[in-house]
């Protein structure tokens, strides 16, 4: 009988979680149909459960979480951000931050043509192994420009698009998946921009010339992205997430001026809307709304 | 008790009464769960209210394949875990600190399902057990709570905490044999009069 406790004594607990083969349960329960001190053993194991553990909540508690709710609803209102008025500033250190390859040749040859911000990989892996090679280009980028200031001049104000960078496309994907940038930028978004293109003056983009480009060119589209955050992590002036629907990841650069104090958290879920229009060139994205 | 299901629906609409009910038919299990998986009052509270704040907001994306409560306290023992993460980063051990006061406070509401005689036995029981999961070593009241509490399987706790399934069976196994260990040192639990006890004295309702 011992040796067979010694066999049963360390699967109890599985077996009372139908954690157990059929085999090894049907083993256990025959054991401790004969053994009284394994089957008490068992008692006991069983007698510690969820009722056991559970305590009260303390008083007040739900009106507590009701009213932490309520607050937020009221906070949550919908943003709307016109994009029309967004400068290039906002479009630039979007895409900095995000480090989106496929756009970031805009931000060395069509610039002044870029006005929205984040293309999006459907794949997960894809998208993986893009973020790698963006860091990569962000340093790259940003030592070429120290390095040799006058160069980098030469290629970033040019009306022409830039060459494409091997494994980025020369336009976003047509299933990217956009979300633009902010409408207004603190000074300080504005300085991170001087500083990345220090000796590449950058042609602003004129309101007028993007109120053209976004009348003339295309009709506005609604595009997106909805699903669960699954990653946050803070980027400068604003937070840098992926958001995951139906196994499908999408990533997205969030200035803070878009969700305020409304950090957006893991575990939560998003929806964002981006105004978008395509001018056979560049994906642009006119407003963006948070729910 | 309304039905969950439909509670759920108007909740996933932004109805706020429906998901009142739902929080007030749920606090006492996340309330727990955050207890016991970090060992105090003042931190359990924070993160019950922080896992209903997700619920809430991630209630739009919830499908209702799942049962609700298996989601929320799933959502829970996550905002727990990652709790836990950023505390034994910050090296703070705020695991065996002395909550017995605030925790017994706590339990002082009256239940009117029991005579004054049963509560007190019921308040016994509960010192015993919060005694007992106090003392317990925190990984394993951590697992113990895992699999009791939140209910997750042990494929499901062994993907939460990186762990191998060999090791959270073992290590359940052992938080059990140590908790039975630890009531049968206090007597309360398993007296000698425990077969009631065990059985009955315990079981709610």
């Amino acid at each position: 009988m011992a040796d067979s406790c010694e066999r049963i004594l360390p699967v109890l607990s599985a077996y009372l979680d139908g954690e157990l083969s059929e085999a090894e349960a049907m083993e256990v329960e025959k054991h401790i149909s004969t053994c009284e001190l394994c089957s008490l053993k068992l008692e006991s194991y069983r007698a510690i459960n969820s009722e056991t553990l559970e305590v009260k909540a303390p008083d007040g508690f739900t009106a507590r979480v009701m009213s932490k709710i309520k607050s937020e609803n009221n906070r949550k209102k919908r943003k709307i951000i016109p994009f029309r008025h967004a400068t290039l500033a906002a479009a630039m250190v979007a895409l900095v931050l995000l480090g989106a390859s496929g756009t970031f040749d805009a931000l060395l040859g069509r610039a002044n043509k870029t006005a929205g911000t984040v293309v999006v990989q459907n794949s997960a892996a894809e998208m993986e192994s893009e973020l790698q090679k963006n860091a990569e280009h962000i340093m790259s980028y940003s030592a070429a420009f120290d390095a040799a200031p006058a160069e980098a001049a030469m290629e970033a104000p040019a009306a022409e698009p830039a060459p494409v960078m091997e494994e980025a496309p020369a336009a976003p994907v047509p299933e990217s998946r956009i979300v633009a940038t902010a409408d207004e930028l603190p000074a300080e978004e504005a300085g991170i921009l001087h500083d990345i293109a220090d000796g590449a003056p950058l042609a602003p983009v004129s309101e007028d010339a993007e109120e053209e480009s976004v009348a003339e060119e295309s009709a506005i589209t609604e595009v997106e992205v909805a699903g669960e955050i699954t990653y946050v992590e803070p980027a400068e002036n604003g937070l840098y997430i992926k958001v995951e629907n139906n196994g499908e990841e999408t990533q997205v650069y969030l200035p803070r001026s878009v969700f305020g104090d409304m950090e957006p958290v893991k575990g939560e879920t998003i929806l964002l809307i981006a105004e978008e229009t395509f001018d056979g060139y560049e994906y642009h994205y006119v407003a963006i709304e948070i729910e | 008790m309304a039905d969950e299901r439909k509670l759920v629906r108007l909740a996933k609409k932004g109805d706020t009464d429906a998901f009142e009910q739902l929080v007030e038919m749920h606090s006492d299990r996340i309330y727990s769960i955050a207890l016991r998986m970090v060992g105090n009052p003042t931190d359990a509270e924070d993160l019950a209210q922080e896992a209903f704040l997700r619920i809430w907001r991630g209630l739009e994306g919830f499908n209702m394949d799942s049962k609700f409560s298996t989601w929320a306290y799933r959502l829970t023992t996550n905002v727990c875990i990652d709790f836990l993460r950023k505390e034994k980063k910050n090296n703070n051990v705020s695991l065996f600190t002395e909550d017995d006061d605030g925790e017994e406070s706590e339990l002082e509401i009256a239940d009117e399902r029991y005579s004054p005689q049963q509560k007190l036995e019921q308040d016994q029981l509960r010192q015993t057990v919060d005694r007992a999961m106090n003392s317990l070593d925190p990984q394993y009241r951590q697992i113990l709570t895992l699999r009791e509490l939140g209910g997750l399987s042990y494929d499901e706790i062994a993907q939460q905490l990186g762990l191998k399934e060999g090791t959270v069976k073992s290590r359940i196994a052992r938080a059990r044999e140590q908790m039975r260990k630890l009531l049968t040192a206090d007597g309360n639990f398993f007296g000698s009069d425990s077969s009631d006890k065990m059985k009955g004295g315990m079981t709610r309702g």
